[in-house]
């Protein structure tokens, strides 16, 4: 059980990092759900399907695209 | 609704007339080929030529020409499909009478059934036969950010052809494959041209250009973009992964 929550909380914080990586180069996903966030065996994350994402997007976009994932996060804990 | 408003609204842009090259790829012409190849034996003046989600009216002529209407999608609303066939139903009511193929003099030509011998019958497929692997053409990725059209990546002198197996494609779901290249496992994404324009993929291939410093680690890695058939093809690194639901 322990080792689960570790590992469910190693797959947020990288989902997080991963989001403000893409967020840093002016992308925003616009699609956060748990189809399009695919983890790897180690718990690392890798996003796909940047099909309605927003290149060179504006800082509110980005803002609202962080809560997104955070609502997500808290999916996941539940 | 009446005939003679269909007909007055539509005549004019219903069937257009076109050529096609004969030589060169093209996906629709055998299947062209082969509507036409039925008109011509039923003796027919019209056909219809129906893809999973769009029309083509077809009309023939003597000399071997055809006239073929433009790509009518099933959720047209200007006209719609109904109104289309009803009238093209009454335009082939105006022609009940066999409408044969002429040749040069004006003589009937006649197609031949193949002879029912048992030794021109077809053969029972070989189990053990492994068909030629099919190949696609598609534009490697490009280390400019820029966002290109598939011509004018496929006309760069710094491409080069990439050669997809299309045979051995495996369906993620949706529009996931997983597919081979030469150097192992990729991830193909195809979306259907029908509904999807070019520049949705092309879209698509900027962003993952744009995150190029993320390949692997957080994004997979472009591999290209092109066309195959009616489908636009998306190729990304295929990696061993879950999707986050699994973990809920």
């Amino acid at each position: 059980m322990l080792h689960q929550i570790k590992y469910t909380s190693k797959v947020g914080r990288n989902v997080m990092q991963a989001f403000s990586e893409i967020h840093a180069r002016g992308v925003c996903h616009g699609d956060v759900r748990c189809e399009n966030i695919l983890v790897k065996q180690d718990g690392s994350v890798v996003l796909v399907d940047f099909e309605v994402s927003t290149i060179d997007a504006d800082e509110s976009q980005l803002e609202a695209e962080m809560r997104e994932v955070k609502d997500f996060l808290a999916s996941l804990k539940r | 609704m009446r005939f003679d408003k269909v007909h007055n609204t539509y005549r004019v842009n219903l069937l257009t007339k076109g050529t096609e090259p004969l030589e060169g790829e093209h996906h629709g012409r055998l299947a062209i080929e082969q509507t036409y190849g039925y008109m011509c034996f039923d003796k027919v003046c019209y056909g219809i030529m129906a893809t999973f989600n769009a029309f083509v009216l077809m009309k023939r002529q003597n000399g071997g020409i055809l006239y073929m209407s433009r790509t009518i999608p099933i959720n047209s609303t200007t006209p719609t499909i109904l109104k289309l066939l009803y009238y093209f139903s009454y335009l082939c009511a105006l022609h009940p009478d066999p409408y044969p193929e002429l040749n040069s003099e004006g003589i009937p030509i006649y197609l031949k059934s193949a002879p029912k011998t048992p030794d021109k019958a077809p053969k029972i497929p070989d189990p053990n036969y492994r068909p030629p692997a099919r190949t696609t053409t598609l534009s490697p990725s490009n280390t400019e950010g820029r966002r290109r059209s598939a011509r004018l990546l496929g006309t760069s002198p710094t491409t080069e052809s990439l050669h997809l197996d299309v045979a051995n494609l495996v369906s993620l779901g949706c529009k996931g494959w997983r597919g081979t290249l030469t150097n192992g496992p990729v991830f193909v994404k195809l979306w259907d041209a029908w509904k999807f324009s070019a520049s949705d993929v092309e879209h698509e291939a900027c962003v993952y250009q744009r995150l190029s410093e993320l390949w692997t680690t957080i994004v997979p890695r472009f591999i290209g973009f092109g066309q195959w058939g009616f489908c636009h093809i998306l190729l990304l690194s295929y990696l061993d992964v879950i999707p986050s639901s699994l973990l809920l």
